[in-house]
């Protein structure tokens, strides 16, 4: 039990830097001349850090904890070397919407599949809940 | 040839101004002589640029500078409240200095750590991350703040 407790507080630590960093990272965002106004997307990364932690801040299980620490940290890697802070749109698998209207949830799930590690906040049912 | 004289000067001017706010971040600098409005009457119709340049370089050395007004325990007080204040998940009525923002205020950790980027911006310098954890208190943070002033050298009384 001590153990996990500990490991909860590290995790606590790490993600709380996690986060730190983020916020740094938009207080210098260089964003890129010509294409992106800076100011744009520090406001976006400020916004979309704080939604997508706050959604995830009662989980209890470390391993999805670390899921979403590797998740956070892919990001702002990705962030870093192409220098945009918006995630890369996925392709969807063929056929997923050749049905009109909601998807079915088969193809729900297939799309949910179709999204990288780095997007796991984004699969259906983790829709971000604004407060 | 008082044309030519005047966007000249006028140039050097503004590259002094742009020099002078870049070196003012780092240390302490004397503004040139010459860029101080004289009673030169070429020079006099760019005292607005030299005004600005002299607004802009004083305002950097008001922070930077250890003989400023701006760094007593007051001072420091006045504007962790004021951007405690500003916060906006934080009610102006139940904060005191001494109100705890977990227990007392119902922030979590993630507004403690905005609300320390907040101070960080504020105060121009970072805090660390073990430091950060301990400041749970508009107290606590004015009490660390005086102390990393005082081992730059800067006053606080």
């Amino acid at each position: 039990m001590s153990a996990s407790a500990a490991s909860l507080s590290s995790q606590r630590q790490r993600v709380l830097s996690l986060y730190r960093q983020i916020l740094r990272l938009a207080r210098q965002w260089p964003g890129r001349p010509g294409v992106a106004d800076p100011a744009t997307e520090a406001a976006y990364i400020r916004t979309e850090a704080g939604t997508l932690f706050r959604q995830h801040k009662s989980l209890s299980d470390p391993v999805v904890i670390e899921s979403h620490i590797a998740e956070a940290e892919s990001r702002i890697n990705l962030a870093l070397h192409y220098n945009i802070p918006y995630p890369r749109m996925p392709n969807l698998p063929p056929g997923c919407l050749a049905t009109p209207g909601q998807p079915k949830r088969r193809t729900a799930r297939g799309m949910d599949d179709a999204l990288p590690a780095y997007m796991k906040s984004y699969k259906s049912g983790y829709a971000p809940k604004i407060k | 040839m008082l044309g030519i004289c005047r966007t000249k000067a006028s140039l050097t001017l503004q590259r002094l101004a742009k020099l002078n706010s870049f070196r003012a971040l780092s240390s302490f600098t004397v503004v040139p002589k010459f860029a101080l409005p004289s009673s030169n009457k070429h020079i006099s119709t760019l005292s607005g640029i030299s005004q600005h340049a002299i607004q802009r370089c004083s305002q950097w050395r008001c922070y930077a500078s250890a003989s400023s007004a701006g760094l007593s325990q007051d001072k420091i007080t006045e504007r962790v409240m004021t951007v405690i204040k500003l916060f906006e998940k934080i009610s102006a009525e139940k904060l005191t200095i001494e109100s705890h923002f977990m227990k007392e205020l119902g922030l979590d950790s993630l507004d403690h750590v905005e609300l320390l980027m907040a101070i960080e911006d504020e105060f121009g310098f970072e805090i660390p991350d073990q430091d950060a954890e301990k400041l749970n208190k508009p107290s606590d943070i004015i009490k660390y703040l005086c102390e990393k002033m005082e081992d730059r050298q800067y006053v606080c009384m």
